[in-house]
């Protein structure tokens, strides 16, 4: 994902090659959706609720972390920005962090979640289950969850970027 | 889909059994978004391009139609827009009421479902209208469809989501 070149998932292929082309899509819709915005539109709170696009970036991040580095692979979980008393602070862009630096943050976690994911078969079962209702996990699950949460998220990009500079699209 | 309760997803299990179950997560969220909205927010337009809630769901149930019946199972049916008037099935016209388009979008939905048990996921679509020169004659795999219908109804929520907090401040999954 060095750069932003979408590719259109294959026609009539395997569930796994089908399943990761489609969240590699929507992982490049989200790119292209921030592509092109100024620094300044990129950070503009669009929403009541606090979203961003570039916030929507960071916390897309850390939902790549936490579903494939944590959840599945059982990793350390990466140090977090969120804490009870301020549970959505992976929306939050802090005043030192740049645009470059939180493209190549989501970069570099999708690049770990294809390494996670390139070896392991759907059916297997995730090794730290979050909570017990968690523990007969599959990854199937959570890459079909990832594809719905970036689209829905994407969605949120479109009507935020329609809204800075009236450019729409798929 | 007679009321909007929303399914748990399991966590384990065939690659077609997790699929229907996203897809059906995504379609009664659709209908919670525009579950006790008044009829006049429903169809405010919300966005320079001309979204509405309503509208949205007009649109996603032409594209359970488009998609399962009319590419999947080859089935010819009338639909509203034209090249002239290509997202006319955006729009909700004077005569049509919430409970018509709310009807529809189920009864589409129903039938989407009878094809997608019915079917493999390795079957081909009947019918392509997408297709492209790169890929003349290739037909998308039922598994093809219904992923798509997670991703596209999954970002049209994404749509309401934002509509439905500027009509009345609510958000959530």
């Amino acid at each position: 994902m060095s750069n932003i070149q979408r590719v259109d998932p294959p026609l009539a292929a395997p569930e796994k090659e089908t399943l990761l082309a489609f969240l590699d899509y929507h992982r490049a819709t989200l790119l292209q959706k921030v592509n092109g915005v100024s620094d300044a539109d990129l950070r503009r709170i669009m929403t009541p609720s606090g979203l961003s696009l570039l916030g929507l970036v960071k916390h897309l991040a850390y939902v790549e972390i936490g579903w494939f580095q944590e959840t599945f692979a059982g990793e350390d979980l990466y140090p977090v920005p969120w804490t009870k008393e301020d549970p959505d602070a992976d929306f939050r862009i802090e005043p030192h962090e740049t645009t470059a630096d939180i493209l190549a943050f989501y970069i570099a976690q999708v690049e770990r979640s294809r390494t996670i994911t390139a070896t392991a078969s759907l059916d297997d079962i995730v090794r730290n289950a979050r909570d017990e209702e968690y523990k007969h996990m599959q990854l199937r699950w959570i890459i079909v969850h990832m594809i719905e949460e970036t689209a829905r998220h994407n969605g949120h990009a479109d009507l935020m970027r329609e809204a800075i500079d009236g450019s729409t699209g798929e | 889909m007679s009321d909007i309760q929303r399914i748990d997803i399991p966590l384990a299990g065939s690659e077609k059994e997790i699929m229907l179950a996203f897809l059906d997560w995504h379609r009664a969220t659709l209908l919670q978004k525009v579950h006790g909205v008044s009829e006049t927010d429903l169809r405010r337009l919300m966005t320079p391009s001309g979204l509405s809630l309503l509208g949205l769901v007009k649109h996603l149930a032409y594209v359970e139609m488009g998609w399962f019946q009319m590419q999947f199972a080859g089935e010819k049916h009338p639909i509203p827009y034209t090249d002239e008037d290509p997202n006319a099935d955006f729009r909700i016209e004077a005569h049509e009421t919430t409970a018509d388009i709310l009807a529809f979008y189920a009864a589409q939905v129903e039938r989407s479902r009878a094809i997608a048990t019915a079917a493999s996921l390795d079957d081909l679509a009947l019918i392509f209208h997408h297709e492209t020169p790169d890929k003349a004659g290739q037909k998308p795999s039922l598994r093809w469809i219904i992923v798509h219908m997670i991703e596209e109804t999954a970002r049209h929520n994404g749509h309401a989501d934002l509509m439905r907090e500027a009509i009345d401040g609510s958000t959530g999954v």
